[in-house]
């Protein structure tokens, strides 16, 4: 997908806009704390994330890159990132239909007949109906070509039966954009299509994963015999596998965004406890701090490349490197703080923080979704290094 | 073999400039030459350096008085990157650029800047070092002024001597750094060769006394209150430097496995050595980053000169690694770029001081 143009004054003087007005407009029953960014999205604030996802669109932040016939502001997508990013960065609420915005919206837009945009982009904006992502299978991760999950073709419907696993806001999603085999496995990628499947469809089972933080954001999907209709069906049928890669590169640019914004935060308070060191200790803790301020900065510089190849339209499979780069550090920044902390990160006793060893382990899972680390390094060997599989 | 992710940013003009190096250095000193070269026969580096003056990119940061430092540095950069890929001797061009930076940021007169055009743009200038290779440091100084006789003491080390014109001399006079130019004849009498791990360059202990008086002295005197400021700013070059050595050894290491079998496939298709090469990649990707998206930030140029340092030798000991036997042989180059890399890592600021310089910006 061509991004509509942007420079980068347009982009600086949009993210001012927008920090200045979340200044006065950051919602207060969302703490603040470094413990907010990794809370679970307990079920009694989904009501709380929808407003204010709906005001967010409403006061003109969301929407960028989307047509104003589907209730869009026109423009560069990039300008929608940096609102992630902000959110990211002064641990403020988060969008709540976030695969909605990020995944499907953009697939609907490229891929999607002008029905389909119409019935389900709007919503996807005022987070009126939340979307997931039914990618991975117990036996299809890393190797997703292989997945499993049928779609039968039975008159005018598609009938899916099969399991998905590691789906993220399944438990309160509307519709998911799942990917299914609608062909022969031998056909690898070229037998899945991509289909809108609601989620409240007759067949349709969801059950929640605990994660190591104890918290429950991903889910498994039971699918059986689930009806269909193929209507449904984004693009042509076993086109689903370039549709669903094509936004791949996107979203890693922008889970990078949003883990260097939290690794800045992190860091920045890290910056603080370290003057509260005694003397002797502050020299070594100093350049323990100054490792991690080359980690951060090497990383935002790539990202800064990586913005200025997608505002020409042009980022590709480099991604992949800014990807491990960004996992690098907030993985090291939250070990280190931790490491720092030491006792003091294991409990929440008087004067303790347990929330930073959560983030610790939340960081682990950067390095898994979205592509683990070791298919990313596969990915830069063979097509940027050019290496033989 | 070449992969490049990110590129940097240059006008039409600019990119022109760096094509104009690039073919330059293909044209006169290829892989053959620098052979000869770090063999200690140095007829192809003043071949080069002629070319090279006739260019005119040598007065790249004293062509107009105002400003945009910050571009033209990019373009220096985008230089220094091709001189490390090349193993162009660092006396000649990046070491060059750096002594014409700060005395372009210490010249503020435009007349005296014209004149120094006249003077300086067919000519190449270098610093004189302290021993630890470093341009300003808490220790003794290098060059020290007495006022009570107009003599300068001078003592520390020249890189490239045999190719310079001119020689930057940082002196301490009353307390405070000024930036002194003299002619490098008037200091060639006091030099004796030393050992230098940089095959590629050259390296001239220096020690005696300057008359300031006589002519052949004295040139320009200027005052830098701020040099500490300006050579961290322009340590992005050997950042650069560092850089160009980098990708060099990562892509002589592809092309290397790439040909090599063993066990009967190519040594390239293994996934432990695919895994490491990628993070080679990576480790340059970010190091690539900092030196062409600096926003000409303090902050970024101190943060570049120490990682590059960092990077620079890890690629270099990998690349060894990976070459295997041959890695650890004379006649393959890639303890070439680990010496230079080295030299890069420890040049005008090394890794040391600017972590400290971070430090104190935390
Ligand atoms: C927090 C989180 C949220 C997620 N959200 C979603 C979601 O919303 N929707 C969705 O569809 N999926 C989601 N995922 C799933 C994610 O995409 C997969 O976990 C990921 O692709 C890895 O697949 P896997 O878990 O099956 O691991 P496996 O593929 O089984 O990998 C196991 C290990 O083997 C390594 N490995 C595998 N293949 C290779 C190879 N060829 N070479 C070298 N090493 C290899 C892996 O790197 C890993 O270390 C989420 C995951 C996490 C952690």
């Amino acid at each position: 997908m061509r991004e509509g143009v942007v420079t980068k004054d347009d982009l600086e003087a949009f993210r001012r806009r927008f920090s200045e007005w979340l200044e006065r407009n950051s919602p207060d029953w969302w703490p603040r704390t470094i413990e907010s960014i990794h809370r679970r999205i307990y079920d009694d604030i989904i009501p709380q994330m929808r407003a204010w996802q709906r005001r967010l669109y409403e006061e003109g932040w969301l929407g960028y890159g989307v047509p104003e016939r589907y209730g869009g502001k026109g423009g560069s997508r990039l300008l929608e990132f940096v609102i992630h990013e902000e959110l990211a960065k002064r641990s403020a609420a988060p969008v709540l239909n976030r695969i909605g915005l990020v995944t499907a919206l953009p697939i609907l837009l490229s891929h999607g007949t002008d029905a389909q945009r119409e019935r389900y982009v709007p919503p996807i904006l005022r987070a009126d109906e939340i979307w997931c992502q039914g990618f991975s299978e117990p036996s299809a991760g890393s190797d997703l070509a292989v997945l499993a999950c049928r779609g039968e073709i039975k008159g005018d419907s598609l009938i899916i039966s099969g399991q998905k696993v590691w789906s993220s806001l399944a438990h309160i999603a509307d519709y998911c954009l799942l990917l299914c085999r609608t062909g022969k496995v031998e056909d690898r990628h070229r037998s899945i299509t991509c289909v809108i499947l609601p989620m409240k469809s007759e067949g349709v089972r969801v059950s929640p994963i605990k994660q190591i933080t104890g918290e429950t954001e991903f889910n498994q999907i039971f699918l059986s015999e689930v009806r269909v209709p193929l209507e449904n069906v984004i693009g042509e049928l076993n086109q689903g596998w370039n549709i669903a890669m094509m936004t791949l590169n996107h979203e890693r640019l922008l889970m990078c965004m949003e883990m260097l914004a939290k690794a800045s935060a992190a860091f920045n308070r890290f910056r603080g406890m370290i003057e509260e060191v005694g003397e002797s200790d502050k020299t070594y803790w100093k350049a323990r701090a100054v490792d991690l301020l080359i980690d951060l900065e090497k990383s935002k510089a790539l990202l800064e490349s990586m913005m200025n190849l997608a505002q020409r339209g042009e980022v590709g499979p480099e991604t992949t490197i800014m990807k491990l780069s960004a996992t690098n550090a907030i993985q090291r920044t939250y070990l280190t703080i931790n490491e720092y902390l030491g006792g003091g990160a294991t409990s929440d006793a008087d004067g303790c923080d347990i929330s930073w060893f959560r983030g610790m382990l939340w960081s682990r899972g950067r390095a898994i979704a979205g592509g683990t680390s070791e298919v990313l390094r596969n990915i830069i060997s063979e097509r940027i290094l050019e290496m033989p599989r | 073999m070449r992969f490049r992710v990110i590129e940097p940013e240059l006008n039409e003009e600019d990119t022109l400039s760096v094509r104009t190096f690039e073919s330059l250095l293909g044209r006169s000193y290829g892989r053959t030459q620098m052979r000869v070269v770090a063999d200690s026969n140095r007829s192809a580096v003043s071949a080069l350096k002629a070319e090279l003056v006739n260019t005119g990119l040598t007065s790249l940061f004293l062509m107009d008085e105002e400003g945009n430092d910050g571009s033209k540095m990019v373009v220096a950069a985008c230089l220094s990157q091709l001189s490390g890929r090349h193993l162009v001797p660092l006396g000649l061009l990046t070491l060059h650029l750096i002594s014409s930076y700060l005395l372009s940021k210490s010249i503020r007169e435009p007349l005296k800047r014209v004149e120094l055009i006249e003077e300086l743009g067919v000519k190449v200038v270098t610093p004189l070092l302290n021993n630890r290779l470093q341009l300003v440091d808490k220790g003794s100084p290098q060059a020290s002024l007495s006022p009570a006789d107009g003599k300068v003491s001078v003592n520390g080390l020249v890189l490239d001597l045999d190719v310079s014109d001119l020689v930057l001399l940082p002196v301490l006079d009353d307390g405070v750094t000024r930036l002194f130019l003299i002619e490098s004849s008037s200091i060639r009498r006091f030099a004796t060769p030393v050992q230098f791990i940089d095959l590629t360059s050259t390296c001239q202990m220096v020690r005696g006394e300057l008359d300031v008086k006589t002519d052949e002295i004295a040139r320009y005197y200027v005052k830098s209150d701020q040099i500490l400021e300006d050579v961290a700013h322009s340590s992005i070059l050997l950042a650069a430097e560092a850089l160009g050595c980098a990708e060099r050894l990562l892509e002589m290491t592809v092309e290397h496995l790439m040909v090599r079998e063993t066990f009967g496939k190519k040594v390239a298709s293994y996934q432990a050595i695919k895994h490491r090469c990628s993070d080679l990649l990576v480790r340059i990707e970010e190091l690539r980053a900092t030196v062409l998206y600096n926003s000409n930030s303090k902050l970024r140029c101190l943060v570049s000169k120490a990682l590059a340092g960092e990077v620079v030798t890890h690629v270099a000991l990998e690349a060894i690694q990976l070459h295997g036997g041959v890695g650890f042989t004379w006649d393959n180059d890639t303890h070439l770029y680990l010496r230079r890399g080295k030299v890069c890592d420890n040049l005008v600021i090394d890794s040391r001081h600017a972590r400290e310089l971070l430090s104190r910006i935390l």
